[in-house]
C-alpha cells in the first residue's frame, strides 16, 4: 500500500489536458474529522502499536484455547479418559501407565522427524517458552511442528508444561502483523514479545506475570516503551480466557488455604527456605543439563530417544501416577495438604520421581515448557522444608502449605533469574496477599544465592542455542536504514487537492511527502496548513501540492547512526522523518520516532546484559 | 471575507480587454499591468514562474476562470491583477474569459489560499460572472466582486 499513491497522481506533461476535479463533498467532513483526531489525540506509532498489542493478546488467547482443546482431544483419543492427567493415570492398569507416555514419545518424535524435514530446520532441545525475538520473525512451520510434537508429549503424560507451545503459537501469530505491515525490527520484536506475554498470561490466568515474564526473561528490560504493550496484550489475553468458565473463569489457578504471619520471627524460616531454594535451584538446572548430555551421548535416533524418555516417565508412573503431566494437580494437592493426606515420606518419593521424570522428558529432547514443572519442584521443596519446621514447632502457625507457596516462588526466582516475575506470579496464581512478605523475602534471597552459584538461568542455554545474541549484537550497530519503512505514501508535485485530502484520510500521518516523477523528495504538505480551508471546497479546483509545499522539512540519510537521528527528532515535533538518499535525494522511506526509541531501548538493554553474567554465560 | 480579495484588486490592476489570443501571451499581458508595482521585485522571474506553474498543471478552474499564480520571492506582498477576454482564451480544453494573476511571497502560502478561495467562491456564481462580463469600467468590475 505504501507506494500505491505515487501512481494515482497524473504524470506531468500535457498539462492542458488535465482537469482538477472538484473536491467531492463527502471528503470534507472526513478530512475535518481527521484534523480533529490529529489535534486532540496526536496518535503516535507507539499508541497504534498498543492497539496491535491488544489484537495480538486476543489472538494469543484464542490459540491457547485451541491448543488446550487439541491436547484434551488427543488425551481422550489415546487414553479414553477425559479426566486430568494424574487422575486418568491413576485409573490405568500399570502396563497402560508405562505404555501411554512411551507411545506419546514415539508420536512426538515422529512429528519432529517428519515435520522438521518439511520445515527444513535442525531440531534442538529447547524450552519453548524461551522465545527468541530476533528480528521479530517467528518461523511458521517449525513452530507448528514443535507445538504438534509438544501436543503428543503433553497429552500422554510427559513431565512437561503446556505453557511452552502456548507461548510459541501465540508469538508465531504475533509475528504475522509485523511481516504483513513490513514493520522495522524493533517494532516487530516488541509485538512478538507481546504475543509471548499473551501466551504466558493465558496459560496461568496471570496478566502481570505474563508481561513480567517477557520483560525480565526475554527482553531483559522493564522500560515503559515496551512494558506498556506487554501489559496490554496480557490483559486482553486474560480477559479473553476468562470468558471461558471451563478455563477457570476469573479464579486464581491455585486456590490456597488461608495463611498469616503470627509473629515477626516467623519470617526467618522463610528466609531459610530462600537460602535452601537458592542453593537447590542451580543443582536442578545442572541435573536437567546432565540428562540432556546423557541422552545426547547415547546417540539414539530421535524417535526411540523420545520413546525412551516417555518410557522412563511411564515406569515411574507405575508406582507414582502423580509424575505424569506438568505437575499442576500435584501442586494443588500439596497446597491443600493441610490434613496430611500425603505423608511427607510419600511426598518426598513423588518429589524425587517428578524431578527424574522431568529430567527424562526434557533430556530426551521433548519440546515443551519447563515452567510448570519448575513450579512443582519449588512447591514440593517448600512443603518438605515446611514439614520439618512444623514438626520442630508444631504449635506455631508455620504451615507447610505456606512454605510450598514461598518455595514455588523462591525456586522460580532462582531458576529463571527473574525475581520480580516470580514474586508476582505466585501472588497472581494464588491471589493471597498475606503471603507477600515471606514470598518477597524468599524470592530475593534465592535469586541472589543462585546467581552466585550458577550464572546461567534455566533459559540461557535455550536462548543461546536459538541464537538470541546474534541479533542482539546486530542491534548495537543499527542505522536508520535498518529501521526505515520503505516506500512511504507520497504524491507528485502536481497532485490536486482531492488527492492530497484522500491521502490524509487514508493514512494517519500529519505530513504528506511530495516528490517528482523520479521520486526525488521536494517537501511536504502539512495537514495543519490545509485545515483552515476545509470550509472552502472551491479551493480544490485550483490547488496542487506545489502551491502549499513546505520545502524546509527536515530529512535524514539512511547511514545515520541512531543517536544522531534522535538528535534530529529532538528538534522536530513530528512523529516521522523522510529518509533520503544522500546524493540523489531520492525518497527511500520514512522512519518513526517510536521505532527509534524502541531500538535505542533495546540497545541499551543489550549493552547491559552483555556485561551481566546471566546472559553472557556460555 | 470577500473584501480581502476585493481590496487587493485596484482599478489600475484591471485589464478589461485582453488582446492576446494565446494562453501564455494572455497571462503575460495581464501580468504586465503590475510590472512597475513596488511590490514586484523581479518582474521577469515572476513571469517565468507564472508560466512554469501553469505548465505544471493548468490553472483554469473549470468555469471560464483561470488563476495563474506563483509562490515566488519575486514579489514582496501578495498581488493580484485581473484581465477579461470577451472572445475567450483556450487553456487546453477550456475557454477562459477571466484571468486572475496572483503572486505571493514563498513563505506566505496561506495568503494565496485565502485569495484563491475567496475569488473561486465568488466566480463560481453565474450571476457574478455575468456582472463581470457587463462591467464597463474597472470600477464596475471591482464592484461586481464586492457588491
Amino acid at each position: 500500500m505504501g507506494n500505491s499513491t505515487q501512481t494515482t497522481s497524473q504524470p506531468p506533461g500535457s498539462p492542458d489536458s488535465q482537469k482538477t476535479p472538484r473536491l467531492r463533498p463527502h471528503l470534507v467532513p472526513l478530512l475535518k474529522l481527521r484534523v480533529w483526531i490529529s489535534e486532540r489525540f496526536r496518535p503516535t506509532e507507539l499508541q497504534i502499536t498498543l492497539l496491535w498489542a491488544g489484537l495480538v493478546g486476543f489472538g494469543g488467547a484464542l490459540s491457547s484455547l485451541l491448543f488446550r482443546a487439541a491436547s484434551n482431544g488427543v488425551h481422550l483419543l489415546i487414553t479414553g479418559s477425559d479426566k486430568g492427567l494424574v487422575e486418568s493415570f491413576s485409573d490405568m492398569q500399570p502396563w497402560q501407565r508405562f505404555l501411554t507416555p512411551t507411545v506419546g514419545g514415539v508420536l512426538a518424535g515422529a512429528t519432529i522427524v517428519f515435520g522438521m524435514r518439511l520445515a527444513r530446520q535442525k531440531n534442538s532441545t529447547d524450552y519453548m517458552e524461551a522465545i527468541v525475538l530476533g528480528e521479530g520473525n517467528v518461523p511458521f512451520r517449525s513452530s507448528l511442528v514443535k507445538s504438534g510434537s509438544a501436543l503428543f508429549t503433553i497429552a500422554t503424560g510427559g513431565s512437561i508444561g503446556r505453557e511452552g507451545p502456548l507461548v510459541q503459537l501465540s508469538a508465531m501469530l504475533a509475528s504475522l502483523p509485523g511481516r504483513w505491515r513490513k514493520w522495522p525490527p524493533p517494532r516487530r520484536r516488541l509485538i512478538v514479545a507481546c504475543g509471548a506475554a499473551a501466551g504466558i498470561a493465558s496459560a496461568y490466568n496471570a496478566p502481570i506475570s505474563g508481561a513480567l515474564f517477557v520483560a525480565e526473561i526475554v527482553l531483559g528490560s522493564v522500560a515503559m516503551e515496551s512494558f506498556g504493550p506487554l501489559v496490554f496484550a496480557s490483559v486482553v489475553a486474560t480477559m479473553t480466557i476468562r470468558q471461558f468458565p471451563s478455563m477457570g473463569g476469573g479464579n486464581p489457578l491455585y486456590g490456597v488455604p488461608p495463611f498469616q504471619l503470627n509473629a515477626t520471627w516467623e519470617i526467618l524460616p522463610y528466609a531459610l527456605l530462600g537460602i535452601i531454594a537458592g542453593i537447590a535451584a542451580p543443582w536442578f538446572l545442572r541435573f536437567l543439563r546432565l540428562c540432556e548430555t546423557l541422552f545426547e551421548r547415547s546417540r539414539i535416533p530421535t524417535i526411540p530417544r523420545l520413546a525412551l524418555g516417555g518410557a522412563i516417565v511411564g515406569s515411574l508412573a507405575i508406582w507414582y501416577p502423580e509424575v505424569a503431566g506438568n505437575g499442576y494437580s500435584s501442586i494443588n494437592n500439596i497446597l491443600h495438604n493441610v490434613h496430611n493426606e500425603w505423608a511427607w515420606q510419600l511426598l518426598l518419593a513423588i518429589f524425587l520421581c517428578k524431578i527424574l521424570a522431568t529430567g527424562a522428558t526434557f533430556g530426551s529432547g521433548a519440546v515443551g515448557g519447563v515452567f510448570t514443572p519448575t513450579l512443582f519442584v519449588g512447591s514440593g521443596l517448600g512443603y518438605l522444608v515446611g514439614a520439618v519446621f512444623h514438626s520442630l514447632w508444631p504449635q506455631s502457625a508455620l504451615t507447610p502449605s505456606a512454605f510450598a507457596l514461598v518455595g514455588m516462588g523462591a525456586f522460580l526466582a532462582a531458576t529463571t533469574h527473574a525475581p520480580l516475575m516470580a514474586i508476582l506470579m505466585v501472588f497472581e496464581v494464588t491471589l493471597d496477599y498475606a503471603i507477600i512478605l515471606p514470598l518477597m523475602m524468599g524470592c530475593v534471597i534465592a535469586y541472589y544465592l543462585s546467581i552466585g552459584i550458577e550464572p546461567a538461568s534455566i533459559y540461557s542455554e535455550s536462548l543461546k542455542r536459538k541464537g538470541a545474541r546474534i541479533f542482539d549484537e546486530h542491534l548495537s550497530n543499527l542505522h536508520i536504514l535498518d529501521l526505515m519503512k520503505p516506500d512511504p505514501p507520497a504524491v507528485l508535485i502536481t497532485a490536486g487537492f482531492e488527492e492530497i485530502a484522500q491521502n490524509f484520510i487514508s493514512h494517519h500521518f500529519n505530513y504528506l511527502y511530495v516528490v517528482d516523477a523520479e521520486r526525488h523528495f521536494l517537501g511536504v504538505v502539512s495537514l495543519h496548513d490545509i485545515k483552515p480551508y476545509l470550509n472552502e471546497p472551491e479551493m480544490a479546483d485550483v490547488i496542487i501540492a506545489e502551491d502549499i509545499l513546505r520545502e524546509d522539512f527536515p530529512t535524514i540519510s539512511p547511514g545515520v547512526p541512531l543517536a544522531q537521528a534522535l538528535d534530529k527528532f529532538a528538534r522536530h515535533d513530528g512523529e516521522r522523518l523522510p529518509v533520503l538518499d544522500e546524493t540523489t535525494r531520492k525518497l527511500l522511506g520514512r522512519v518513526s520516532k517510536s521505532d527509534l526509541i524502541l531500538a535505542i531501548a533495546d540497545r541499551s538493554k543489550t549493552d547491559q546484559t552483555s556485561s551481566r553474567p546471566t546472559a553472557a554465560a556460555s | 471575507m470577500s473584501s480581502t480579495a476585493a481590496q487587493l484588486l485596484q482599478p489600475t490592476r484591471i485589464l478589461l480587454d485582453i488582446a492576446a489570443k494565446d494562453k501564455n501571451d494572455a497571462i503575460l499581458e495581464v501580468a504586465a499591468i503590475i510590472r512597475a508595482d513596488p511590490d514586484v521585485l523581479d518582474y521577469g522571474r515572476l513571469c517565468t514562474e507564472l508560466i512554469a506553474r501553469d505548465e505544471l498543471r493548468s490553472t483554469a478552474a473549470g468555469y471560464g476562470v483561470a488563476f495563474p499564480h506563483a509562490r515566488t520571492d519575486a514579489v514582496r506582498e501578495i498581488i493580484i491583477a485581473a484581465g477579461r477576454s470577451q472572445a475567450g482564451i483556450r487553456f487546453g480544453d477550456e475557454l477562459v474569459h477571466f484571468i486572475f494573476v496572483i503572486g505571493t511571497p514563498r513563505e506566505k502560502a496561506g495568503d494565496y489560499l485565502v485569495a484563491v478561495g475567496t475569488l473561486a467562491r465568488l466566480l463560481r456564481s453565474g450571476n457574478n460572472r455575468a456582472a463581470l462580463t457587463q462591467a464597463a469600467t474597472p470600477g464596475d468590475f471591482i464592484r461586481a466582486l464586492a457588491p
